[in-house]
């Protein structure tokens, strides 16, 4: 145990303690966000599932023309999609202000600042969800989901949220040091939407010969091990299972390399 | 004899100018440019600080503006990380720093209450057994239950030291308290304040006020440009430091 502590292994010790140890201080703060994000409309998050539902609807036959694809196929397509390129998306955004937003307690409270970034990680979950949600309605409604489906979509949804707390850790410090990053990241992902295989199926790319565009894009297998299970009842691609669990592994990894070089400038900085 | 808090050879050094010193602009040009005419990227706030304080000491810190008095709290409570030395603390600490920030404008009282004492260390069941007694000694009625952006200046003032001070605090590090509000208020307020810093088992506390310092501290530390320029029995800080700043006032009449 002594040695384990000594280890490479000691700050995701820390970070497990931390976790555990100020779980009532993250998941109210997490909460909080989500109830002051609604505060004072009648509707709340209820806005949420409406606007999917009317991007997903409205988007989805007229895109389905566009792509000669068959609308019943495709609406429910497209629903999976857009969920998961919310918190694809959402977690790099807004990840980066995660320790600007909370400078307040930073500098007046002594406390871990992983809680920050657990904080920020169950809000993008609690919007993943409800997206997630929003979409297997829709593939109920079209008579698309089938009993294993939900099923085999567990380790691809716990994929995402892994990628989620990796991103999320690493702009976190990046995001706080370069305030650009946001700005910066806004337009690069309203870019990447139009180019990972979100609102076409990635096989459109590969008849084209654009293999490459898939497998080289990792946001392109993160929503593939989710939105196949859902639409197919299988397992996805084992490739794109590697290239995302890769792409958590590299991002977790540098979450605790900048976390050890930058932690001390956090109270500085925000 | 058990120590409550060690600094061996503490510095702080502030970064300089962060929003042009750290642009991602500049980053990536200093790639390419390589001018070493950097004009000094740090301030040292603390230089070389040792000290030991002991359990049940009650310290008093004092010194002019900007000689690093509430960095020096700050490096105690682990808010900062020194940039060079050790800093170590032994006990739970309760900070009772800039008070009145981090209120949430949109929360309501409650749940500004429930926060805060969340973020100091408290469970959620001693939490609300303090609620109304928060509640009642911050006069704030039935708004209690609307946002505190509803609220006037001195309810503001009032609930944020009403929960600051409500803390069983082990070490308690306390920057510059003041009492809150109007002059009825300010010896309810006074009252209370003398209660928590008589709790603390251990108080580190700053302040301009020599009353208030000679009325709790058995012992005073002088900071004086980041360095202790003296550490001692209070009496004797205190003539020393006001000498001297008698002296200063000589000089430049």
């Amino acid at each position: 145990m002594s040695d384990l502590l000594r280890s490479p292994l000691k700050p995701l010790y820390e970070e497990a303690r931390t976790f555990v140890g100020y779980r009532h201080i993250w998941v109210y703060l997490s909460n909080q966000d989500l109830k002051s994000r609604f505060r004072r409309s009648k509707l709340g998050v209820l806005w949420l599932v409406m606007q999917q539902l009317a991007f997903t609807f409205g988007a989805g036959f007229i895109w389905a023309t566009v792509f000669g694809q068959d609308p019943g196929e495709f609406i429910p397509f497209l629903a999976i999609g857009f969920s998961l390129w919310a918190i694809i998306a959402g977690s790099m955004v807004d990840g980066c202000s995660t320790f600007v937003v909370s400078h307040g307690y930073i500098k007046q409270i002594p406390l871990p600042q992983s809680i920050f970034i657990f904080r920020t990680v169950l809000t993008q979950i609690y919007l993943m969800l409800i997206g997630v949600a929003t979409a297997i309605g829709v593939l109920i409604a079209f008579g698309k989901l089938t009993p294993t489906s939900v099923l085999y979509a567990i380790p691809g949804l716990l994929i995402i949220v892994g990628y989620s707390y990796g991103a999320i850790g690493v702009v976190a410090y990046l995001g706080l040091r370069f305030r650009d990053l946001q700005h910066g990241l806004t337009g690069i992902f309203n870019l990447l939407f139009v180019v990972t295989p979100v609102i076409y199926p990635a096989e459109i790319l590969a008849q084209k010969g654009l293999h490459f565009a898939v497998y080289l894009n990792p946001f392109a297998s993160l929503i593939d091990v989710v939105r196949t299970p859902l639409l197919r009842g299988t397992l996805a691609d084992p490739l794109s299972y590697s290239i995302s669990f890769g792409c958590v592994f590299l991002l977790i990894t540098f979450r605790f390399v900048f976390a050890a070089r930058w932690r001390r400038f956090v109270p500085f900085w925000s | 004899m058990n120590i409550a808090i060690e600094l061996s050879d503490v510095c702080v050094d502030y970064p300089l100018d962060v929003s042009d010193a750290y642009s991602l602009k500049k980053a990536l040009f200093d790639r390419f440019v390589s001018n070493n005419t950097e004009a000094a990227s740090h301030y040292r706030a603390l230089n070389g600080i040792t000290l030991q304080i002991r359990q049940g000491e009650r310290v008093g810190i004092i010194g002019l503006n900007g000689a690093g008095k509430s960095t020096l709290l700050r490096v105690m409570c682990g808010i900062f990380e020194p940039s060079q030395g050790v800093a170590k603390s032994y006990g739970k600490i309760s900070p009772l720093l800039d008070f009145a920030t981090g209120l949430e404008l949109h929360h309501t009282g409650i749940e500004n209450i429930k926060i805060r004492l969340l973020f100091l260390g408290e469970t959620i069941d001693t939490i609300e057994k303090k609620i109304p007694e928060i509640a009642a000694f911050a006069e704030l009625g039935d708004f209690l239950h609307q946002p505190a952006r509803t609220y006037s200046t001195g309810m503001f003032m009032r609930l944020a030291f009403a929960i600051s001070t409500s803390i069983e605090p082990e070490i308690l590090i306390a920057d510059e308290v003041v009492g809150a509000g109007d002059a009825q208020f300010a010896d309810k307020a006074k009252m209370r304040l003398d209660r928590l810093l008589s709790k603390g088992k251990t108080t580190v506390l700053s302040s301009h006020s020599m009353e208030l310092i000679r009325l709790f501290c058995d012992r005073a530390l002088w900071l004086e440009n980041g360095r202790i320029r003296m550490d001692g029995e209070v009496e004797e800080v205190i003539a020393a430091y006001e000498s001297n700043a008698h002296s200063l006032m000589q000089g430049v009449s």
